[in-house]
């Protein structure tokens, strides 16, 4: 159960909210805020915002190799198609033409459009169509601020957010207030902490939680953190706000470079890479 | 004239086990004519059971006070995947797999169904002409699956699963029912209308002939 400062910490900040808040309302009376007594816990509300793959995941070599196989056998299994019986029946026809040109003077030839005039054809319309490369720019510039990056995968979007007192990379998060759902408060983390994101947010109830329970010596209250996941839309995070001072958007592999080893492990509990 | 109304019901023998309105007409003879047919005493209770004013005098004294009649977690009628696509073998086998999965993996009361494919011509002409280069017609075929019965905190995970699957090519939409999608499912039988407008004119030239 050894949970990491972060936690701790978080705690921290809470209890130095409470205390600004206190100043702001100006009620000597209560030494914490109203807000924070009322529930037991301290409730947080994540949102993972994440953008969907554009194009088809790339092929691992099994995978390759059994999709080449597979071809293989359904054309060898197959029945031959109208373009090709037209093929054969013309080379027939022209074999059967060239025995009676041999017996007989020469005929005028009609003109006739061939089966391989019209493969040629075909051909020369797919030189003359160049698709988009797979690979953007942003891939090319390891640019991991950027949406464009990585079209096979779904890319996460992280935040670096101050949570009592320290900096770390993060699902976009906000504390709970009195009078508000916990999808309103996710909704809330999306437009504080990361401005010009659009993004859907799926479900009024949370897809995960994660709790921490601090030791009863610590005076201490628990904290629970809800995850809710949404779609990416449009836009991207502008740190104006302050509340976010960086972000990256990265695939499920790359979070190991950012998180804490829990907070990871919490998120692997939701995010599917399919 | 009893027993002319039983021999029609007994003639209509397995249509009436298949009726409950019915199978109460027989019970209601044979109770009035059971001493001239034989059958048993148990099966002349059954048959008084079945009659519809057959009710226990302790019917409904005593229920439970803890009966739901809503479920805990509340839940969409209905919702129809429909998925569209232009490449027929790869559209057939994801609705197959959505279907296969929404009824085994969900556990959720489904069905599927093909709606008529909405077929398009498209003409590629000559540069500075109008002379047709290429003729292509294009089908779209479309897939339904209805699922029925989706608890509010199992449609976030539907929808990212069918997301997730979608192959190329394929459009999916996930939305509630739509009357006018159900209209068009249904194909106009065009031998049957012509026959109809026939029987119209028919009708029309005899009254005019009179």
């Amino acid at each position: 159960m050894a949970y990491p400062p972060i936690f701790s910490s978080l705690m921290r900040c809470i209890q130095l909210c409470s205390r600004a808040k206190l100043l702001r309302a100006q009620s000597i009376s209560s030494l914490l805020s109203s807000n924070q007594i009322r529930h037991g816990s301290i409730l947080y509300s994540a949102v993972c915002v994440e953008r969907y793959p554009v194009i088809t995941s790339n092929k691992s070599t099994i995978e390759e190799r059994f999709s080449e196989l597979l071809s293989k056998l359904e054309q060898e299994n197959s029945f031959l198609s109208d373009h090709e019986v037209r093929h054969l029946k013309e080379e027939q026809a022209a074999k059967m033409k060239q025995e009676n040109a041999d017996e007989e003077s020469g005929n005028v030839d009609t003109e006739t459009v061939t089966a391989l005039d019209l493969e040629d054809k075909w051909d020369a319309e797919i030189k003359s169509f160049t698709p988009a490369s797979r690979v953007t720019q942003a891939d090319e510039q390891q640019n991991q601020k950027s949406v464009e990056r990585r079209l096979e995968s779904s890319l996460y979007l992280l935040v670096k957010q101050n949570i009592a007192g320290r900096e770390h990379w993060v699902l976009p998060q906000a504390t709970w207030e009195n009078g508000e759902t916990l999808r309103q408060t996710a909704e809330r983390a999306l437009s504080s902490v990361c401005g010009d994101v659009k993004a859907t947010v799926l479900g009024n109830a949370p897809c995960a939680v994660a709790k921490y329970e601090p030791p009863k010596e610590d005076e201490e209250k628990p904290i629970k953190l809800f995850f809710y996941k949404a779609w990416y839309r449009e836009g991207n995070v502008n740190t104006d706000s302050g509340l976010a001072s960086d972000y990256v958007w990265v695939t499920k592999e790359e979070f190991k470079d950012f998180c804490h080893n829990s907070y990871n492990g919490h998120l692997k509990k939701f995010i599917f890479d399919m | 004239m009893n027993t002319a109304n039983m021999r029609q019901l007994l003639r209509a023998a397995p249509s009436v086990f298949a009726a409950r309105a019915s199978l109460v007409a027989l019970a209601k003879a044979f109770r009035m004519n059971y001493a001239r047919l034989p059958i048993c005493a148990s099966y002349q209770h059954h048959m008084r059971s079945l009659s519809d004013n057959n009710r226990s005098k302790w019917h409904g004294l005593w229920e439970p006070s803890d009966l739901k009649t809503e479920p805990d977690i509340p839940e969409f009628d209905t919702i129809h995947i429909s998925m569209k696509g232009f490449d027929y073998p790869v559209l057939e086998s994801y609705a197959k797999y959505v279907h296969k999965a929404v009824d085994t993996m969900f556990d959720l009361e489904s069905d599927a169904w093909p709606v008529p494919a909405k077929s398009t011509q498209i003409k590629t002409f000559h540069p500075n002409s109008a002379a047709v280069n290429d003729k292509y017609d294009l089908q779209k075929y479309e897939r339904t699956v209805m699922v029925e019965d989706v608890p509010i905190t199992t449609l976030p995970i539907l929808l990212e699963f069918v997301r997730k699957n979608c192959p190329e090519g394929v459009e999916v939409f996930v939305k509630e029912p739509d009357p006018q999608e159900e209209e068009e499912r249904y194909v106009p039988d065009y031998e049957v209308i012509e026959l109809q407008k026939e029987k119209e004119a028919i009708a029309a030239g005899k009254l005019r002939k009179k």
